[in-house]
């Protein structure tokens, strides 16, 4: 059924041609020109955020039990990776939906891309304060005088992260580490940013145990898992109906996800994972993280769906760390009204 | 008589023999060292989960075969298909440019332009425009094709100018030349670029999965590294190294099987790829340096019409030139909030950049001396070296960054790794292309190996030493800003890349034409150096 990642023999040609025409192009030798102008209705590509694996087991799920088929369009999975450009490819047609954070959405729509979010798969914040459980650091205070492994990309969370939750920043050492767990367990710092389903899983499978401090806990909630696409692909009927067909596959296998995470890690793993290297058990445990931030947040409207009290929780997350943008303007709640 | 040639026989079977035995001597010392560097530092560290012992590597090497049989075959397909395509671009650029010299320089600056714009600015315009493998093809082809361009024109110049001579007084004309001249002569440098571009295109063909892809080694390598499968991404990292040293060790083989005749004292010309613009008129290099950047702004205004692309991720010249000038229009941030930024990290590159590049060349250069000082270490030491380029500083960080630090130190170290490796493979071929007679000369009035390599082969080697800067330099400059980026948080890889994952993509493609721009000025210098060194040398010869 997935064969969506297996190019057929004429379009591993073509690819070979095509870059060949790209080296051609840079190299300033002759252009062409190449129509980039996306799909039709009954076919569309859906980016993920990363590299297939429990994160995205909504979509995975979905498409593995033929629930795009259900919604009469056919849909291929366009995995991501860490230098993915999901805005880019959204902007430019090539995917009618993508997975993207509430921060990178804001930035981006900010920047002028025309994007819109018309549902949000993880509506309490992955993200977390990841240590090890014998460093005795429970609460963000304990941070001072010790030192803070955090991702170039999450520096502007912690700052008013600290602020808020009353941390004197300047006692806390930054060392810019990145997301790669080992700078814990190598002991180059005593606590790091991180996602509750990736390190603490990873260090506990090494038979280390781990606090983490839930960023959401202090009310600070970057949303992850948005379902982006172009706000022009609104106003066309045809491709209206195509997101709608899409938001409703996707809800339907992040609430399979929801009910059974231990069956979404095995389709994941049966489906990509065991060919990459997943670990099924890590995967399993990563998976039921998932499930409860994919819950936590949505109990009264149902999994991916938005609502205005949650679209304002955004807007209080975004004016937090200064990015001033109108958070009613990201998301719309008008899609999800339509389904059946 | 026949006594007499027996004995010269045997003479020479056991002197043979007692080369390859000191060769072997020599391997199992540097491999023992290494093995026992290996083993101090895994004890040193463990529990760490850095490094892992060597029976765990070996053990997990057999758990993971199937694993990297599975995902080495869509790697090695990206990654040959992008050396085939990377490869056929150059041949024709490079052709030109020997035959139409005016065009030379700028064949050169358009590609060291495209050489040096950050992946993050130019990647979604390749994963968009030509979408999955192809892109990542494209990627790999454009790790490609700089290191070759550089060898090829290397070798099309370093044609003996007495040979070139022949061929005119004799009524040849410059395609004469170019065929019965040039070409073979060019051999060993197309050779020697060739083994550069292998652990390129392999390398290219890892970092274009970081882009999307379904599998590959570049994905396994991540997940493990996510997983904290230590030994895993040791396994994988070793993989890659192997692979590469293996293709490595192919064109090699294959040079001595179709070109047996290169690579011995065929190289005894001493301009240089690039040095030709010393040649031209200050009328014709003034019309080139218009041309190119006239080309350069010409593609660079097209991208939008030509592919189709949208204003928001691909920024025009007009854009750029009023967000310099004027700030951002969206945000209302003055022009001097940029410009602050931008010169900070500059200056932190800088000196990044700078110290890798001398510490890189110096290495490379003093490691080139020894190995062709000492006959058989070559073989031994090349798989390494080639190991220590090919594998990814993604998976070497995190030991680096806990030995040497954030700081300059760890940051030299990993600037180093990216830029030694194609100067030593090019200032290993200078010293080689040394006229076998003129060390004769050294070696019959007493000399050493080493005296024949510091007082002829260096000699021969500096115009080696400043082709290989016109690699390293931008080496120097990129492998800055990715070890900025991944262990120091500042300069201009901090700068580029947050700009790029937060969108501001404003600042993502001014701060690429400010680098394209300050690269460019830092050739203009190499080629200034480079053209009065070869003359000094010229005359000295």
């Amino acid at each position: 059924m997935s064969t969506t990642f297996q190019p057929s023999r004429s379009r591993r040609w073509r690819s070979i041609a095509g870059a060949t025409a790209a080296v051609v192009a840079l190299s300033g030798l002759a252009a062409c020109g190449s129509d980039t102008s996306g799909g039709g209705v009954d076919t569309a590509n859906f980016q993920l955020g990363w590299f297939p694996n429990v994160e995205a087991m909504g979509p995975i799920v979905a498409d593995d039990k033929g629930y795009f088929e259900d919604e009469g369009i056919n849909v291929s999975l366009l995995p991501g990776g860490p230098e993915v450009t999901a805005d880019a490819q959204i902007v430019s047609g090539n995917a009618l939906m993508g997975t993207m954070s509430s921060e990178a959405l804001a930035d981006s729509v900010k920047a002028g891309a025309p994007l819109v979010a018309v549902g949000a798969i993880y509506q309490t914040s992955s993200s977390a304060i990841v240590t090890l459980a014998d460093s005795g650091i429970t609460e963000p205070k304990d941070l001072e005088g010790k030192r803070f492994g955090v991702s170039q990309t999450d520096m502007r969370v912690y700052e008013p992260f600290f602020k808020l939750t009353g941390v004197d920043a300047d006692k806390v050492e930054m060392v810019s580490t990145g997301s790669d767990p080992a700078s814990l367990m190598s002991g180059e710092v005593d606590a790091m940013s991180g996602t509750l389903a990736n390190q603490p899983i990873a260090i506990q499978d090494q038979g280390v145990d781990t606090n983490e401090i839930r960023l959401a806990d202090y009310s600070y909630n970057r949303w992850s898992n948005l379902l982006v696409v172009r706000q022009d692909s609104l106003e066309d009927p045809e491709e209206r109906a195509a997101v709608r067909a899409l938001l409703a596959a996707v809800t339907r296998g992040v609430q399979d996800s929801v009910e059974n995470p231990d069956a979404a890690a095995q389709i994941v793993v049966d489906e990509y994972g065991e060919q990459v290297g997943l670990d099924l058990d890590q995967q399993r445990a990563s998976a039921q993280v998932w499930a409860d931030l994919a819950e936590e947040g949505t109990e009264d409207q149902g999994v991916v769906r938005l609502t205005e009290g949650g679209v304002s929780g955004q807007q209080k997350f975004f004016d937090s760390i200064g990015l001033e943008v109108n958070a009613a303007d990201l998301f719309d709640l008008s899609v999800q009204a339509e389904e059946k | 008589m026949s006594t007499t040639a027996t004995v010269a026989h045997r003479a020479d079977r056991r002197g043979l023999s007692r080369e390859r035995r000191q060769s072997l001597v020599r391997a199992g010392v540097v491999g023992v060292s290494l093995l026992g560097v290996w083993l101090a530092l895994a004890t040193a560290l463990r529990g760490r989960h850095l490094i892992p012992y060597p029976a765990d590597l070996l053990a997990q090497f057999v758990d993971d075969w199937s694993l990297i049989v599975a995902n080495a075959g869509p790697t090695l397909e990206v990654a040959a298909l992008g050396f085939l395509i990377g490869t056929l671009a150059v041949l024709p650029l490079a052709a030109v440019s020997v035959l139409v010299p005016t065009l030379e320089p700028v064949v050169i600056r358009v590609a060291v332009a495209i050489h040096v714009i950050p992946f993050v600015a130019i990647a979604p315009i390749i994963v968009i425009t030509f979408q999955g493998e192809a892109a990542r093809i494209a990627i790999a082809a454009l790790q490609v094709y700089f290191p070759l361009l550089i060898g090829v024109l290397l070798g099309l110049h370093s044609a003996d100018d007495r040979a070139l001579d022949v061929v005119r007084v004799t009524g040849g004309r410059e395609r004469s030349a170019l065929r019965f001249v040039r070409v073979p002569s060019a051999l060993p440098s197309l050779i020697a670029g060739l083994q550069i571009a292998v652990p390129a295109a392999i390398l290219g063909a890892l970092v274009a999965e970081f882009f999307g892809a379904p599998e590959g080694l570049g994905v396994v390598l991540v997940n493990a590294q996510d997983s904290l499968m230590t030994d895993r991404v040791w396994v994988i990292a070793v993989t890659i190294g192997a692979l590469a040293t293996v293709g490595y060790v192919a064109v090699a083989l294959l040079a001595r099987i179709l070109v047996p005749w290169a690579g011995k004292g065929a190289m005894s010309g001493t301009s240089v790829a690039g040095g030709a613009t010393g040649d031209l008129s200050r009328r014709q290099a003034v019309l080139g340096m218009v041309v190119s950047t006239g080309l350069l702004l010409g593609m660079w205004w097209s991208l939008r019409p030509v592919f189709g692309l949208q204003p928001f991720f691909v920024k025009s010249p007009g854009d750029v030139v009023g967000f310099l000038v004027e700030g951002n229009p969206a945000t209302g941030a003055p022009a001097g909030e940029f410009w602050d930024a931008f010169l900070t990290a500059t200056g932190q590159t800088a000196v990044h950049a700078g110290v890798g590049f001398v510490v890189g060349t110096v290495v490379a250069a003093l490691g080139a001396v020894v190995l062709v000082a000492t006959p058989g270490l070559e073989r031994v030491v090349m798989p390494f070296a080639i190991m220590l380029r090919s594998v990814p500083l993604v998976a070497l960080t995190p030991l680096i960054v806990l030995l040497f630090g954030r700081g300059l130190v760890g940051v030299t170290v990993l600037v180093t790794l990216v830029t030694f490796f194609p100067t030593l493979v090019t200032v290993i071929l200078g010293l080689r292309s040394a006229p076998e007679n003129a060390i004769d000369v050294v070696r019959a009035s007493g000399g050493s190996a080493f005296d024949a390599a510091a007082r002829v082969q260096v000699m021969y080697a500096v115009p080696a030493i400043t082709a290989a800067a016109r690699i390293a330099v931008p080496a120097a400059v990129s492998g800055a800003m990715l070890a900025e980026w991944l262990a120091t948080g500042d300069g201009l890889g901090s700068l580029i890349t947050l700009a790029a994952v937060s969108a501001d993509y404003l600042t993502l493609w001014s701060a690429g034409v400010l680098v394209v721009v300050l690269v460019l000025l830092l050739y203009a210098a190499i080629n200034w150096i480079d053209t009065t060194i070869s003359r000094r040398l010229g005359i000295a010869l």
